[in-house]
């Protein structure tokens, strides 16, 4: 082949164009910090960082989600504690109200039940973030209230409703203990049944009082899903956790550079340009021009 | 006579070396030009007489070149400087999609259906409806920044391609004016080396902007066609200029508008692609995606209640447009905008994910439409939303990729064609120097030679 000073200064350039370009690849991934800045830098990459993102944002959502059902769940404990601190204290009552020296204590004791018994329907009524707690999903009216016998009755023909909150891909948890289920758990009937023999002066009967023993427990049931769902959702956000930590390990893989590797590169780069230049240096200039 | 025609030899040498030193001298002094072509002196013996030599003489002065090398290069030259361009627009369009990152599509796609998981959680509450709002206006305006940029980089494409057809027009009208003056020169028996050199230079160039093929007619004259129409030769220049034809940009003759190029090279052929058919592809499959996406929310939507005003709850309204007097729904999407619905916008209890009526508590449809950014979809042939949207993503980082490997490999191969040419028909410094110092001597000793028939003469005109 015949060298002449072109194909010298071509091969040169060509070399030297290489070294810049790779040397400003590396240097624009230390500066951004990513491996991939855009699709076309690895498409396969891009598109797996964009299903990444897409994941995290997904989890970070159903993390709120969590959050927020277990601050629903909560203040409904919260109402279901007062609920069955008020349950115990009619029991207690009620039990006096057998000893026969408490006979003259009836309207005291009487009246203290029904107080008992409205701070029961009050915090059946109880709202979280303007959701009525055991309302189903009717939110139009009070799900309890008194009717005109003073009895305690369920207003809406619907409040069976369940509040489900998405958790998951395709995966939801019902948050809400229905007006339904309070309904049915034998409590309200119960409470009633007591406050008619109380409107009467009389004091409970033992079957009265083992029927209001058994709603008691069925309410206490109630609390036992109440902490069941509780449970739930910490394993739920206690997964999700796992899988954003994985997810964001993946991310950073494709993501994250190595600076300690990156600046090793550059450096290699670096001699490469510098013995260019000076093997260039030496031949470019050099002809028999130089020794006439 | 024998003195004379030692005198005769020595001044024709001196001449002929004096020639080829200039040959050599235009040869160094060009070293550093990429355009040109060197030079070499043949030179051949003088018709003897009565069986003695009568000295040396410049027979030709060649141009060393190498046709196919020649014709390589531009080749590459011209896909190269399609992968370039295509490469550089490609980048602008990257800039308008940026993914991955937090501003990309697929970002505010998640926002929007993730708001309405949200919802799920509160059905009723009015921040987070506002918020649901919110996040399909932004999702809405993402896509139309998408839809607009497309726009803005077809529009200045539409300019480039005529600046580009004006670059095509004069680069024929200077090859057409070197094929006369060169013809001309030549006629006169002169060497037209530098403006072939010229004329070469600008052919090279012309093959930047689109495919050419060259060939060399009986005159000398380079015939250029581009793309299937006649471009130049030694009598006429084509002028080209650009039509749309059904949203197409096409190259075609000035005097003849049915002479259509079949671009396939250059810069011309990236303007014309990318803005026929690649932008309009991106774009389209964008707006089918977001057409799917208003029409599948739409569906859900409409089958829910909203929040109870006044006891009742109102049905059959779109998230998206408007529903028409004869139920139909209007205005969702136009102009590559997802327009939500204004009885939303201005009041979000209009939002309807209940699936009962006046039942506020009830966010099964929120959950349904939370989940549509998770469901195969018929529309988006089975796809995901997400994957219908990295599909589109994969065929235009694809493309970008394509073309950025098209310009690594095309520069390898124009290095290496490159070197061949300037070991070919470029200038080596030594190989001119040592001529220089050869025809010298030669010239020195042609010298020598008139001396010594000048003392001959003296020897004889002593002995008078």
């Amino acid at each position: 082949m015949r060298v002449t000073e072109g194909v010298i200064t071509e091969k040169y350039i060509f070399n030297q164009n290489r070294i810049n370009q790779k040397m400003l690849e590396l240097q624009s991934q230390l500066t951004s910090n990513k491996k991939v800045e855009n699709l076309s830098d690895n498409v396969g990459a891009a598109l797996d960082i964009v299903s990444l993102d897409s994941k995290l944002n997904k989890f970070d959502s159903y993390k709120k989600n969590i959050d927020n059902a277990k601050n629903f769940i909560n203040s409904s404990i919260n109402s279901f504690d007062n609920a069955i601190s008020n349950m115990e204290q009619i029991i207690q009552k009620v039990e006096t109200m057998d000893d026969a020296i408490n006979k003259e204590n009836y309207p005291t004791i009487i009246k203290s039940i029904k107080d008992s018994v409205e701070s029961i329907v009050r915090s059946l009524n109880e709202k979280h973030n303007g959701m009525y707690l055991f309302g189903g999903t009717n939110y139009s009216q009070e799900p309890f209230s008194f009717d005109a016998d003073g009895k305690i009755v369920l207003n809406s023909a619907d409040a069976g409703g369940e509040l489900k909150v998405k958790v998951g891909s395709n995966f939801t948890e019902t948050i809400n203990i229905s007006g339904d289920k309070i309904n049915n758990s034998g409590l309200i009937s119960s409470l009633n049944a007591i406050m008619d023999k109380l409107n009467n002066g009389e004091a409970p009967t033992k079957v009265l009082k083992d029927t209001f023993t058994e709603g008691y427990n069925g309410f206490l049931a109630l609390q036992t899903q109440n902490g069941e769902k509780i449970n739930r959702l910490d394993d739920i956000g206690l997964l999700l956790e796992n899988n954003t930590t994985n997810t964001q390990n993946l991310l950073v893989d494709k993501q994250a550079i190595d600076p300690a590797k990156l600046i090793v590169d550059l450096q290699y780069q670096d001699y490469l340009l510098q013995m260019s230049n000076k093997l260039s240096a030496t031949i470019l200039p050099k002809s028999l021009l130089d020794y006439i | 006579m024998g003195i004379g025609r030692l005198l005769d030899i020595s001044v024709r040498t001196m001449s002929t070396y004096q020639n080829a030193l200039d040959v050599t001298s235009n040869n160094i002094s060009n070293a550093g030009n990429a355009e040109y072509t060197r030079q070499k002196v043949l030179l051949s013996t003088e018709v003897t007489q009565g069986g003695i030599g009568m000295g040396v003489k410049l027979q030709d002065v060649q141009r060393i070149k190498n046709n196919l090398v020649d014709s390589q290069i531009r080749k590459y030259q011209s896909s190269l400087a399609d992968s370039n361009l295509r490469s550089q627009i490609l980048q602008q369009v990257e800039s308008v999609i940026a993914e991955p990152s937090d501003t990309g599509l697929s970002y505010y796609i998640n926002d929007f259906f993730n708001s309405w998981s949200e919802l799920s959680t509160n059905p009723n509450s009015s921040q987070l409806r506002s918020q649901i709002v919110q996040k399909g206006q932004r999702m809405s305006e993402r896509f139309s920044e998408v839809f607009d940029g497309f726009e803005s980089i077809q529009s200045l494409l539409q300019k480039q391609a005529t600046s580009t057809a004006g670059e095509i027009n004069t680069s024929l009208a200077l090859i057409n004016e070197l094929n006369q003056k060169i013809y001309e020169t030549e006629s006169r028996g002169m060497n037209a080396s530098d403006l072939k050199d010229k004329r070469d230079a600008q052919i090279d160039s012309l093959s930047s902007l689109v495919n050419i093929s060259v060939t060399e007619n009986k005159d000398g004259a380079s015939v250029i066609n581009i793309g299937g129409v006649h471009g130049a030769d030694l009598n006429v220049a084509n002028s080209f200029e650009i039509k749309f034809v059904n949203g197409q940009m096409k190259l075609v003759s000035q005097t003849d508008s049915s002479a259509s190029v079949q671009l396939s090279g250059g810069e011309m052929y990236a303007i014309s692609d990318l803005y026929s058919n690649k932008l309009p592809s991106y774009k389209s499959q964008l707006e089918e995606l977001a057409q799917v996406i208003v029409n599948k929310v739409n569906d859900t939507h409409t089958t829910g209640f909203t929040l109870a005003q006044n006891g009742v709850s109102k049905t059959n309204i779109p998230f998206f447009g408007e529903t028409a007097a004869d139920g139909s729904i209007i205005n969702s999407f136009v102009s590559g905008k997802m327009r939500i619905n204004s009885s939303i916008v201005n009041d979000p209890r209009n939002i309807a994910v209940s699936s009962a009526n006046a039942n506020d508590g009830n966010g099964d449809l929120a959950i349904t439409l939370a989940n549509l950014n998770e469901t195969s979809i018929g529309e988006l042939s089975g796809k995901t939303i997400l994957d219908a949207y990295s599909g589109i993503l994969s065929d235009f980082g694809m493309e970008k990729s394509k073309s950025d490997s098209t310009i690594e490999s095309n520069e390898l191969i124009i290095n290496q064609l490159s070197v061949q040419k300037a070991s070919y028909s470029g200038v080596s410094l030594d190989e001119e120097m040592a001529n220089v110092i050869k025809f010298q001597r030669s010239y020195e000793a042609s010298a020598k030679l008139v001396r010594v028939a000048d003392e001959m003469m003296q020897t004889i005109l002593g002995m008078v």
